[in-house]
């Protein structure tokens, strides 16, 4: 696929910054750590602190999957950051930067901040084409190349609030050592060349840049890519190389991952933000938050509904309700978390996607009508999903803040696993 | 006594007609909402309109939208409907609903459709078994949907057909009528309606429409139309038909909905139509604005940071650029639903308009704007300007300011 032709052929600087762009310079505080979850703040990125740990509405081109302002409005405690791919704007960077206002006021989404990243991680990212140039990044129109000038260009049109520096992150864990060491060296390399072009860039000099943590499966580029990371200026960190995104994403297992992880965490500065983006399922994300991880996204409910269905899964600790949620059997390619609306068992079933939830779709609709529209393809079957699943999710995040707070961690860890464990 | 419960269904009261022509404005009151006519009717064909909330349908002020009986009896199916309580409640659409009686799709989407005396037998296409859609057949699956306005099943003949079969049509369409009204099981909840046929032939039409008046039912549909037929044959058959039609009860004008055939059949006397255009064409990027179309994907929009129409006050309009919507149109989901809501909008402002203008007897200058508007060269087309001018519309060139 080519190049998008205007992104190429930019090469003068980005005009002037104007008044009302933020011009700050992230802090991050750790207020607690318990069993190594960490509490924290992030203030100066927009105008509210922001708690973490924290999840990022996940997006395609710059809206909320599915919904518009409007329909979204409808969902209470959206998180003020939301993630945009590079590859699916890179298409529009064109009018992005002309419209001068960056991507969230572009979509219509003026009151977001956004957090500006390589990769989607709602959907699979197709594995072998980096390049010591460039790292593929896709979209609707395929594969774009994105060069460091690129993605320069295309960060200053965007106007995040903190942006990944480029890595290579494409280390599939059947990966060779060879191929593990090439997205190291690859990955300094973008980094440096990201450093120096932000300082050059009016509009990106006093954006935080997080830096991509690579070294795939392997401990020993883990550790080397680390300690180079360690000695640069970095405002935080972004955990790659682990996975590819998409609904394989549920499958990962973080204990496999942890000791990995420690060796890059070990080398790096404590007091600075960590993402880790990707579908991680209620479970995962619990062991994410106790290996110290602050940063998250919403694709895990985007991904759910994906397949037609609605999240279910309790996080608050009443019995009641968890017996009478997970009393149902499970079929098809159903996780243990959800209900997949597209079975029959649903047509006659004119209750709420789940008894007591108070979003929008549970109130308005039933289980029938959405089983309804997923038969006959219908695109309000998404909308209604989508404000479920994301309601849901939030619940669950918000619980998981109420649990850090008042030490309950490991009981809401218990509660999800015992769902897992009954259902999976 | 049928009579008298069937009032209660439908109230019809006509607030102003136009002096020179046959508008009306009117007020048609339904068991679930109060319609003001002319109204253009949004189709939402399974139980939904595609990409939109009920809700935000109710927002932008819509008061009946459609359902279609051919897709709601397959899934999912009368019996459902029945035990929820009907497709208002099954959907979350408390204001009026109006079906059609499934002929139209059966002979438009199965090709092996065939029309007998009995119904129209065709195969069912999951399974390929023999079907039959009778008239009784057609008012149970609406009785158990529960339209606010139901219809009946029509002998639907390709509009460009002519000889014996139209009028064959004609007159099935008529005995199907009275099977029909026999059938139909709540019509103190529910108005039937009969559908003038008859092709492209006058004095079918004339007669078909003759007989369906000696009916008590509390309005007509003029059926048959919108096919791909000359527009100059369009709209002498509308005419022809509301030209027989009570004054006193509402005609429906079905499968009409581009802006210009409402505006010239509003002027022809019909008060509801319906037309899956505006919605489908949002689905593939298209806007409708008072001179035309946007086809938003097209590159003219890249770097066009105004709303579709800076006059218009839809969510969509109140937030969105051109150029964002030409970065998502056609692909991506949120595109539709924010171009439908677009769309629906402005058919329904554009009937707000057309009843305003009514009100104060002032419904031929709203043609001649509208025509100047939306053809400012003037070069209107012939068979509207017959059309307009048959009913005392006389256009004149756009002024040049």
């Amino acid at each position: 696929m080519a190049l998008p032709y205007r992104l190429r052929s930019i090469t003068k600087p980005f005009e002037p910054a104007l008044e009302h762009l933020n011009r700050c310079t992230m802090r991050f505080t750790v207020q607690q750590v318990r069993n190594g979850c960490r509490l924290g703040s992030l203030t100066d990125l927009g105008p509210q602190p922001l708690a973490t740990p924290l999840w990022m509405m996940y997006t395609l081109q710059g809206s909320a999957p599915y919904l518009t302002s409007d329909v979204l409005s409808k969902i209470s405690d959206t998180p003020s950051v939301m993630i945009v791919p590079n590859g699916h704007v890179s298409e529009h960077y064109d009018a992005i930067q002309k419209y001068n206002k960056g991507i969230a006021a572009f979509a219509s989404l003026p009151e977001k901040l956004v957090f500006a990243s390589m990769q989607d991680p709602g959907v699979a990212t197709p594995t072998g084409f980096n390049t010591n140039k460039g790292v593929a990044v896709w979209g609707r129109p395929g594969k774009t190349e994105m060069t460091v000038e690129m993605h320069t260009r295309l960060t200053e049109a965007l106007r995040p609030c903190v942006y990944q520096a480029m890595f290579d992150g494409d280390t599939p864990k059947d990966a060779s050592n060879k191929r593990m060491k090439k997205s190291v060296d690859r990955s300094i390399q973008f980094l440096d060349l990201c450093l120096e072009e932000k300082k050059k860039s009016e509009v990106l000099r006093d954006v935080p840049m997080f830096a991509g943590i690579v070294g795939g499966y392997n401990k020993y580029e883990r550790a080397r890519f680390a300690k180079e990371v360690s000695k640069r200026d970095v405002s935080g960190y972004s955990i790659e190389g682990f996975h590819h995104n998409g609904s394989k994403v549920e499958e990962l297992k973080i204990s496999e991952i942890s000791d990995l992880l420690q060796i890059s965490l070990n080398e790096l500065s404590e007091d600075k933000p960590r993402v880790f983006t990707g579908a991680l399922p209620p479970h995962s994300l619990l062991a994410a938050i106790k290996l110290g991880l602050d940063i998250f996204d919403l694709s895990y409910p985007y991904v759910v509904g994906e397949r037609g269905s609605a999240l279910t899964f309790n996080y608050v600790f009443d019995a009641q309700t968890q017996e009478q949620e997970l009393s149902h059997s499970v079929e098809g390619e159903e996780g243990p978390y959800e209900m997949c609306l597209k079975h029959k068992r649903f047509a006659r079933d004119f209750g709420p996607l789940k008894q007591g939830c108070e979003c929008y779709t549970c109130v308005h609709h039933s289980r029938a009508y959405v089983h309804h529209l997923l038969e006959v393809s219908e695109l309000l079957a998404p909308i209604l999903l989508t404000i479920h699943n994301m309601q849901h999710y939030i619940g669950f995040t918000q619980q998981i803040h109420k649990c850090l707070r008042d030490d309950s961690f490991d009981q809401l860890q218990m509660l999800i696993e015992s769902q897992r464990t009954l259902k999976g | 006594m049928a009579a008298s419960i069937a009032k209660r269904a439908l109230k019809f009261e006509v607030l102003a007609e136009c002096s020179k022509s046959k508008a009306r404005t009117s007020k048609i009151s339904l068991v679930h909402a109060t319609v003001d006519a002319p109204v253009f009717m949004p189709v939402g064909t399974q139980g939904t309109l595609k990409g939109m909330l009920p809700e935000q349908l109710k927002q932008l002020g819509c008061q009946i939208m459609l359902g279609n009986t051919y897709h709601l009896g397959n899934r999912p199916g009368p019996e459902i409907l029945d035990e929820v309580g009907g497709l208002h409640k099954f959907m979350d659409w408390d204001r009026a609903l109006l079906t059609d009686s499934g002929g139209f799709q059966m002979v438009s989407l199965l090709k092996l459709a065939e029309i007998t005396e009995e119904g129209v037998e065709f195969e069912a296409p999951h399974d390929g078994s023999k079907l039959l859609l009778t008239p009784e057949k057609s008012i149970e699956i609406q009785n158990a949907i529960g339209a606010d306005i139901i219809m009946q099943l029509d002998d639907v003949v390709h509009t460009l057909t002519t000889g014996h079969r139209v009028e064959e049509a004609m007159h099935r369409t008529i005995r199907w009528l009275d099977r029909c009204i026999a059938a139909h099981k709540k019509p103190e909840l529910q108005n039937l309606f009969p559908i003038v046929q008859g092709g492209l032939n006058p004095e079918l039409r004339k007669q078909c429409a003759q007989e369906l008046i000696k009916r008590d039912v509390n309005g007509f549909a003029i059926g048959g139309l919108s096919g791909g037929e000359e527009k100059s044959a369009f709209w002498r058959m509308v005419s022809t038909s509301t030209d027989v039609l009570p004054k006193e009860k509402p005609r429906y004008l079905m499968g009409v909905g581009f802006a210009l055939d409402l505006v010239v059949c509003v002027a022809l006397g019909c008060d509801m139509f319906d037309c899956v255009f505006p919605t489908r064409t949002a689905r593939f990027g298209c806007a409708l604005v008072s001179t035309g179309q946007l086809q938003l994907k097209k590159t003219e929009f890249k770097s066009d940071f105004r709303p579709i129409d800076e006059n218009c006050e839809c969510s969509t309009c109140k937030k969105y650029t051109r150029a964002y919507l030409h970065t998502i149109a056609a692909h991506e989901a949120v595109a539709a639903s924010l171009i439908t809501v677009h769309n629906v909008c402005f058919m329904l402002n554009l009937m707000k308009s057309i009843r305003e203008s009514i009100l104060v007897d002032k419904f031929p200058e709203f043609v001649q704007n509208f025509m100047s508007v939306r053809f400012p060269t003037g070069e209107y087309p012939s068979w509207a300007i017959e059309a307009l001018s048959s009913v005392n519309i006389q256009l004149s060139p756009p002024s040049s300011t």
